[in-house]
């Protein structure tokens, strides 16, 4: 038994008591890494239902099925928030998308330790990096719709679930890479960092970009 | 092993042309070349998943939905590319007899490829094609009459003729048997050599 929901509790339950004391900044991002796991929880029940209805094994389940569930739930509660709630600026919607990614990749790892133990530090640094940084490259690929292509009806609809198509795919390499042994798994776990250090520095090349014609502009 | 090869260059001439789309950038930003970037990523990311499955796996670790949804995406990134720069809605009313070869076609080939199967699957990627041959007849019938000022597509309307047609002798090449199904890939590296076309063509629409 993987006790998946006891883990759940326990990490959930300090967050949640966070939740009701702590200001409103906060609060709103402590709400998403908690939907985050909340949504790794639901993903894994979704999950194994598929694999279990398609006949896979856990390896295929693991490349084929999981990458398309988790992507797909971890977009709902952001898509949630923005039509119920409609942020006037699309940061906000940007940050919640990553909080949730942190709070799946966090509840993952936590659940990848009760099952496969925690001795050996290296490995768990590479792939506790490694899958989180998988996990927020998938959620900065899917904000590049919210940020460049919200104005549009059809460009938002169509190119949103383009970039949910996307971070499917990435996540499915990475699972198939992280699946083999050796040199390859290790291999797989450095491109979501590789991937996100250049994100990194085209992301605030943009915004630095942007703020020089902001300052343009008001001159 | 040739699956491999083909692939293998495709995805290099992709790296190339993204390298080259970011480059551009630097000088001029637009939404056309984010569309561009996501088009070529689209295909990239198939054509690798696809080249681990059959690395890792000789092809079968399971139904390979995931590249399939891919390659639709690009079809759907390029739709999108191709209506930031005019402006109007996807679906129009035509201009000229010309544009109902889109329909006609793409229909009577979805129709032959669906006798082997996959019958959603067809359905899709007729709808996406018969949209894109649609929408770049029209503008390329608009520019030939005069009945446009803003002609900077026009070689981007070609590149994307050039890529769907060779996208059909690819897939009913993959329909034939030895050893008229070596022709699939023929076309596939000729379709790799397509790509490069779409450099010049996303330029000249972007920076007119």
């Amino acid at each position: 038994m993987n006790y998946v929901e006891n883990i759940y509790v326990c990490l959930a339950a300090p967050i949640f008591i966070a939740i009701l004391a702590v200001g409103r900044n906060p609060r709103r991002a402590m709400t998403f890494i908690l939907g985050g796991m909340t949504v790794c929880l639901l993903s894994s029940y979704i999950s194994t239902f598929l694999a279990g209805v398609s006949g896979a094994d856990a390896e295929a389940a693991a490349i084929n099925i999981s990458p398309i569930v988790e992507e797909i739930m971890k977009f709902l509660p952001v898509l949630f928030y923005m039509v119920v709630f409609e942020p006037e600026e699309k940061g906000k919607a940007v940050g919640a998308l990553l909080m949730i990614a942190i709070g799946f990749a966090t509840f993952e790892n936590v659940c990848y330790l009760t099952q496969n133990g925690a001795g050996h530090l290296l490995f768990l640094t590479v792939r506790g990096f490694g899958t989180g940084t998988m996990h927020v490259v998938c959620g900065m690929l899917v904000s590049t719709g919210l940020l460049f292509m919200w104005e549009q009806r059809w460009l938002r609809a169509f190119g949103i679930m383009g970039l949910l198509s996307l971070a499917i795919t990435y996540h499915g390499i990475y699972n198939m890479m992280v699946s083999q042994q050796g040199v390859v798994a290790y291999v797989g776990y450095g491109i979501p960092i590789v991937s996100a250090l250049i994100l990194l520095v085209q992301k605030n090349k943009m915004f630095r970009a942007q703020r020089r014609q902001t300052v343009n502009k008001t001159d | 092993m040739i699956d491999i090869i083909s692939e293998t260059i495709q995805m290099a001439v992709i790296c190339i042309c993204e390298i080259a789309a970011i480059y551009d950038s630097r000088s001029v930003r637009s939404r056309m070349r984010l569309l561009y970037g996501l088009f070529l990523l689209s295909f990239f990311l198939g054509d690798l998943w696809w080249i681990l499955d059959l690395v890792f796996y000789g092809g079968e670790s399971g139904y390979s939905l995931i590249p399939y949804i891919n390659w639709k995406v690009a079809l759907l990134f390029l739709i999108l590319m191709m209506q930031q720069y005019h402006g109007q809605p996807v679906f129009r009313k035509p201009v000229s007899w010309a544009q109902w070869i889109a329909p006609v076609f793409c229909g009577g080939m979805c129709a032959y490829y669906m006798t082997m199967g996959a019958y959603f699957d067809n359905a899709l990627t007729a709808v996406l094609m018969s949209i894109i041959i649609w929408n770049a007849i029209h503008r390329l019938v608009e520019i030939r009459k005069g009945l446009t000022e803003r002609k900077g597509d026009k070689l981007l309307c070609i590149a994307a003729l050039v890529y769907c047609a060779l996208e059909y002798a690819m897939w009913t090449a993959s329909c034939m048997y030895y050893p008229l199904y070596n022709l699939y890939y023929v076309f596939d590296f000729m379709l790799s050599a397509c790509f490069i076309i779409f450099v010049p063509a996303i330029r000249k629409a972007v920076e007119g």
